[in-house]
């Protein structure tokens, strides 16, 4: 098939199924559609759709991409199909600082704004990111680099449950809550700093595409085609920790979003050229994370599981595979 | 014998306490009461029906109205319920009741309205009849009486005529 009816059927796929889980989601709940229909207040069954489902599913579809786009910028960035935000530890350095952030600030009465959450997360993700490349100037090995990430989100957990231990209840409670990871609780106002925020991000990440793919084929091609090596790498670090941190912020983290929605879209575009693929791997990171929160918030209703469970359930067996199908491709 | 005689004494007043709310004639229509507070993710966590809490609020002479949405399916004694299943349920509950022994950022009804936007609309804030357990009710073991007795003062709206509540008090 030409690349191009390929690329254009891809994003057509995705669009549909972007829409229809944004359709079934909107109309599936814990409260399920006839209940809604039969609601005697018909102010009720609006309230729960407007003021509850779409906030969420919107917030669902923005951050999913924006992991899906962290995820493929750190892999851009390493040259690794396996880096990403959670895998480098990344994510738990957000975590860690938002969750200093929660104990100091709410354990003094003051409520963190959204954009107090996102500076702490990004900071946190920075920091890590910090260490990850410090890392990657004396390792050589791709693999060896994924294990040092994985070693850094333990520490950072660990420190996580060590401030945690000496929290009080009820920011016990709260960090507890926020670390299961869950786009439930999300309003407009969050959404608004959303939208505001990630939009911005991936399309900066779009239009470096073209010094993107020049980056691709190495360091050296890309300052002969004019590329400045050292600007570019910092733009992609910063564009890739925010977009993780503001994720990490109003969700909690997310496994494997960052590895497995990229994936599955260069399988399906069959193609890794970042014009094509950061706009499909926002929208394949919403779908993915649209699906598993339809799957997080009906399983077990009216209770519901984390959002990182559903996503480690599909996006882990994804990232053994890729492990696998690398590990295959070397031996030959 | 002297603290023999005090146990006595206090077991009497209890009880004494105690056999008014049982005995008491309860309404065919008995307010509803939500008893909850809202966890740092949006989510709510709610009694179940067949936890003590929920048995005394109608042995207060209340309806628990998530009796039907918060299981009973095993030994825990609360449950997270997303917000839209707690709003479709307790949207028409007469009274709420927030339980700030676990989440103590909850003086006021702004702060409630902080915590999600959507609570503006359920009857009891509307009707400013939303209150917080504080204190250390869990760690009483002699509070269960007191706490029953709160409890049938909100019900029965005695406690806007000026009876003392020990571990119950409105929130404005």
């Amino acid at each position: 098939m030409p690349d191009k009816s390929r690329y254009a059927l891809g994003y057509v796929l995705l669009i549909i199924l972007l829409f229809a889980l944004l359709a079934v989601s909107t109309v599936t709940g814990s409260v399920s559609l006839g209940e809604l229909l039969s609601q005697k207040d018909q102010y009720t069954a609006e309230q729960i759709i407007k003021g509850i489902r779409l906030p969420r599913l919107i917030a669902a579809a923005l951050l999913g991409g924006a992991l899906s786009v962290s995820g493929f910028l750190l892999q851009t960035f390493f040259n690794n199909p396996i880096a990403g935000p959670f895998v480098l530890g990344i994510s738990s350095g957000a975590k860690l600082t938002v969750a200093l952030s929660m104990i100091f600030f709410l354990g003094r009465g003051i409520k963190i704004s959204s954009a107090g959450l996102i500076f702490a997360a990004f900071a946190g993700s920075m920091l890590c990111m910090g260490l990850i490349l410090l890392i990657s100037g004396r390792v050589r090995s791709m693999s060896l680099l994924i294990i040092c990430g994985v070693m850094i989100g333990y520490i950072c957990s660990a420190i996580t449950d060590f401030a945690v231990t000496f929290a009080d209840d009820s920011n016990i409670v709260n960090l507890h809550n926020w670390s299961m990871g869950s786009f439930s609780g999300t309003g407009w106002g969050d959404v608004r700093t959303m939208a505001l925020v990630v939009p911005a991000a991936v399309i900066c990440a779009f239009l470096l595409s073209k010094p993107m793919g020049a980056y691709q084929l190495g360091e050296t091609y890309a300052a002969n085609m004019g590329v400045n090596v050292r600007r570019f790498r910092i733009t992609l670090i910063l564009l890739s920790g925010l977009l993780s941190a503001c994720v990490t912020a109003f969700a909690g983290p997310i496994s494997f979003v960052g590895v497995a929605a990229p994936h599955l879209i260069k399988s399906l575009f069959k193609t890794a050229r970042p014009i094509v693929i950061i706009p499909a791997c926002f929208l394949g990171g919403a779908v993915f994370c649209l699906f598993c929160d339809l799957i997080a918030r009906t399983l077990l209703a009216p209770t519901e599981l984390s959002i990182s469970s559903v996503t480690a359930v599909f996006g882990a067996p994804i990232v053994i595979w890729l492990m696998l199908k690398r590990r295959k491709g070397a031996a030959k | 014998m002297a603290k023999r005689l005090k146990l006595l004494v206090f077991s009497i007043s209890k009880s004494k306490k105690l056999d008014r709310i049982l005995n008491a004639q309860k309404s065919s229509a008995c307010p509803t009461v939500a008893f909850f507070y809202i966890t740092n993710n949006g989510s709510v966590n709610v009694r179940k029906s067949g936890d003590y809490i929920s048995k005394m609020i109608e042995m207060a002479g209340g309806r628990y109205i998530l009796s039907e949405n918060a299981g009973d399916e095993n030994a825990l004694s609360t449950t997270n319920m997303q917000m839209e299943a707690f709003y479709a349920a307790a949207c028409d509950a007469d009274i709420l009741i927030y339980n700030t022994t676990v989440d103590d950022e909850m003086y006021t009804l702004d702060d409630l309205l902080q915590k999600s936007e959507l609570m503006e609309d359920f009857k009891a804030v509307r009707n400013g009849n939303v209150w917080r357990m504080g204190g250390s009710m869990f760690q009483q073991t002699t509070g269960l009486a007191d706490l029953l007795v709160d409890l049938h003062s909100v019900i029965t709206g005695e406690a806007d005529t000026g009876n003392r509540l020990t571990f119950l008090s409105r929130v404005e």
